[in-house]
């Protein structure tokens, strides 16, 4: 079959991104119905009914716009189905998952990209090359080490197995993990076979068994290690998706902690995060955090990373309130 | 002709753009790897880096993390095959080390969407003996002469049918989907007081014109007015309007053609070098003849074709009738092999009868387990509610087996691909041979495999599925009170 040329397709984008926008104020006002604790459900329905309605118009522009939602909102909340909304409380957090999916392509480059090029849906990708998996894939299964802890916070190290690892993430995990009592997840395959950190790895156990854990409320802090391979200006480049993945108090407490330990530090530089940080944020009370840790550090410098990343996951789970149902940003 | 080759000196210069891919065959982002073993060869004196500087100009990264380019030196059309075989064995043997390969093609027929997309640009220079630089003139008949064969020559080279999985409906999905590689014009010499720098390459010098020093005018090869360097055949050098080439030395004076399919083997890439030279020598000889070479009416829509249908397109001739590609790909072959013989070359593939790459080795065989499940993923419609025929293994994120009796299963459907090839060379994939497409199903519990026995009983996208939870909602909503 001949592939479909969308070339010509400019006013497309310009279309979705209005319904983007239009839903994202609906899904506001249905939250905020919600919150008023309103006696009657009218006022929300009539809310519900414009949102489906958007949604209906929406799955009319194109297959590569419905896998473009796809990318953005958790696998979880399909995979479950109707069964994950019980109460408003379960109501609340969907919605906030929703929405937080939705500021992600708003701002998102992606979606810059998506208006200022008229042949967008060309390279957008399409499901069956987005995700997959190579031949022998239950051979592959697990491949990762988990470690299971009390608090909740998990440390992931998707690059930890060589070649091309990040080195040190592995066995930073591990130790700060059995320092602190708190989760580590580390992969045990090479990123060539398969890269936890990308929207490919989404499918694989490692990511699988991550959304699990957050699916069960256990975690609520992703701390994502790597380390990059040539110099960098700072010890640890902090990425926090420019500042979605992780409330401001909380950056501020991990920046204030590196401060006191010495620990040099830069701001959504270059490594704003990968998909681990894009992904899993989007859940209402999970933050998450990329450090991108120099290359050149010394075994000296590690032991301050150490000591600092222990020092914040301690405080982090020392927090007793988390606010309610906050923005992230 | 008697002398007319005796006073000629021909360089050819071949960029050559390869993959990095696993053992799979898949593509991974190892590039950088592969540059660091190069550079600790080089350090530790494991290449004779003399012998191989004599041949290869360089080893560069290309913008996407898998992609590396090979760069030959201006080389005598001799050293062509020796160099090009060199230089892959060794980024073969380089690759095989950290337990990667190189694809040698165009398109990676699972992810390159159309990106990555990977070609060979072949430059040819030829220079009369006591001079040391291709004249202007030469620059356009060579140019010329190229281009008026375009069609016949895509056809003859298009060998990138597939992408993202399936056949893309084109003999070269890498010219349909490419951004850079615009047609180029009809090649004239201009004169001109000024060279007027176009908006977006002012960063590069700085200046919106650079008037011309001494003369009041210069004479400069024009086949793009704005003078920009990405066309699929493009005259380069000093004596060009290319912004780039504003401050090159005269013996980088050379046309470079950038329209061709990656070819997957050397013997290919070499006889895809001498055709081209071939060319370049009648377009010298046309210009002795004082012939013109005149631009072809349907050159576009012929071109269109050739990327469209490879060797079966049906080209329109001047006269507004139909020939077959095949024909006009053996007229040319006819008409340039006086030449080769003068340069006592003679084609080694089935080049020579006019019978292309693709139709020797063969399209990629695509077949798929489930034809339901692979109809609906095109769709977009990836979670799927589907009857099992049979009690299979569920097998959980930790690796542990359940058993799962046949029933009704509901969950996300993703492809796992297998894919095999043909290596002439070791550890390099010239071509994808056959991919086979089998099923899993990703639930909140593990993954089933889907067999092809299967029944599908609904299929939704994302936002269907979006919109079920929402109407659910909605339901909720004014059957009861959420509490």
């Amino acid at each position: 079959m001949p592939r479909q040329d969308n070339r010509h397709s400019f006013p497309l984008n310009w279309r979705l991104l209005r319904h983007i926008l239009a839903l994202y104020r609906d899904i506001n006002l249905a939250l905020q119905e919600i919150n008023t604790n309103a006696t009657s459900n009218s006022n929300a329905a009539s809310i519900f009914k414009k949102i489906i309605n958007r949604l209906k118009a929406i799955n009319t522009l194109g297959d590569n716009v419905s896998w473009y939602f796809f990318l953005h909102i958790q696998l979880s909340l399909y995979l479950s189905g109707n069964s994950i909304i019980r109460n408003s409380r379960q109501l609340k957090r969907f919605l906030v998952s929703v929405r937080n999916a939705l500021e992600k392509m708003i701002v998102s480059k992606g979606t810059i990209r998506l208006l200022r090029r008229k042949d967008v849906f060309v390279n957008l990708r399409n499901p069956t090359v987005s995700i997959f998996v190579p031949e022998g894939f239950e051979d592959l299964i697990p491949g990762y080490r988990y470690i299971p802890g009390t608090l909740p916070v998990i440390l992931t190290a998707p690059h930890a197995s060589p070649p091309q690892s990040d080195i040190n993430t592995g066995k930073l995990a591990l130790v700060i993990a059995k320092r602190t009592s708190a989760y580590a997840l580390i992969s045990n395959l090479p990123r060539f076979i398969a890269d936890p950190n990308r929207v490919l790895g989404r499918v694989w156990p490692f990511r699988r068994i991550l959304e699990q854990l957050i699916a069960k409320r256990k975690i609520k802090l992703i701390i994502d290690l790597h380390t990059s391979s040539s110099t960098r200006e700072h010890l640890v480049e902090i990425g926090t998706w420019y500042g979605f993945s992780i409330p401001k108090k909380y950056l501020d407490m991990l920046m204030q902690i590196f401060d006191s330990n010495d620990v040099t530090y830069g701001t959504n530089s270059r490594f704003v995060g990968g998909d681990i940080t894009f992904y899993h944020s989007n859940i209402p009370l999970v933050s998450t955090v990329q450090l991108e840790i120099s290359g050149e550090a010394t075994r000296r410098d590690l032991r301050r990373i150490i000591r600092a990343l222990v020092k914040f996951i301690k405080k982090f789970s020392g927090v007793k309130s988390y606010g309610g149902l906050h923005r992230k940003s | 002709m008697e002398g007319f080759i005796e006073n000629l000196k021909i360089r050819v210069g071949i960029e050559n753009e390869l993959l990095t891919v696993n053992n799979k065959g898949f593509i991974v982002p190892a590039a950088d790897l592969i540059i660091k073993e190069i550079i600790d060869d080089i350090v530790n004196k494991r290449i004779d880096i003399g012998v191989l500087k004599r041949f290869i100009y360089g080893i560069q990264w290309e913008p996407h993390p898998a992609q590396l380019e090979v760069v030959t030196q201006p080389l005598n059309f001799l050293l062509v095959e020796k160099t090009m075989k060199l230089i892959r064995t060794y980024l073969g043997e380089v690759a095989s080390r950290r337990k990667l390969m190189i694809y040698a093609g165009s398109v990676h027929p699972i992810q390159s969407n159309p990106f990555p997309i990977n070609g060979t640009h072949i430059s040819i220079s030829v220079v009369p003996k006591r001079r040391k630089s291709m004249p202007r003139k030469f620059l356009v008949y060579v140019h010329n002469n190229v281009r008026r064969y375009l069609p016949e020559l895509i056809a003859l080279t298009a060998n990138s049918p597939v992408m993202s999985g399936e056949y893309s409906g084109y003999a070269s999905t890498r010219l349909h989907y490419s951004r850079v590689l615009r047609p180029s014009r009809y090649a004239i010499i201009r004169r001109s007081k000024a060279t007027i720098i176009p908006r977006e390459k002012r960063a590069i010098l700085k200046y919106a014109f650079i008037f011309t020093r001494d003369k009041r005018y210069e004479h400069k090869v024009v086949a793009d007015r704005v003078g920009i360097r990405l066309l699929d055949i493009t005259p380069r050098g000093p004596y060009t309007n290319i912004i780039e080439d504003y401050g090159s030395g005269p013996e980088s004076s050379r046309v470079e053609i950038r329209f061709i399919d990656n070819p997957s083997t050397v013997d290919y890439l070499v006889d895809v070098t001498h055709i081209l030279m071939g060319i370049a020598l009648e377009a010298i000889d046309l210009l002795r003849r004082k012939q013109k070479i005149v631009e072809s009416k349907s050159l576009e829509e012929n071109r269109l074709r050739a990327i469209k249908d490879g060797i079966n397109a049906d080209f329109i001739t001047e006269n507004g009738d139909t020939v077959s590609a095949r024909k006009c790909v053996l007229e040319m072959i006819e008409n340039i092999r006086p030449y080769l013989d003068m340069l006592g070359v003679k084609l080694q593939t089935s080049l020579r009868s006019g019978v292309p790459e693709i139709e020797k080795l063969g399209k990629p065989k695509i077949s798929s387990e489930h034809e339901i499940i692979h109809r609906y993923l095109r769709q977009g419609k990836v979670f799927l509610r589907v009857k099992l025929n049979s009690s299979r293994a569920l097998i959980t994120f930790s690796g542990n087996r359940d058993s799962l009796k046949a029933k009704t299963v509901f969950g996300f459907v993703f492809p796992q691909y297998k894919l095999e090839w043909t290596s002439f060379e070791k550890n390099i994939i010239s071509t994808f041979t056959r991919i086979h497409i089998s099923y899993w199903m990703l639930t909140n519990h593990g993954y089933i495999r889907i067999h092809p026995d299967d029944i599908v009983i609904s299929a939704i996208t994302p936002i269907g599925a979006l919109t079920k939870i929402f109407s659910s909602v909605y339901k909720g909503l004014l059957e009861r009170n959420f509490s």
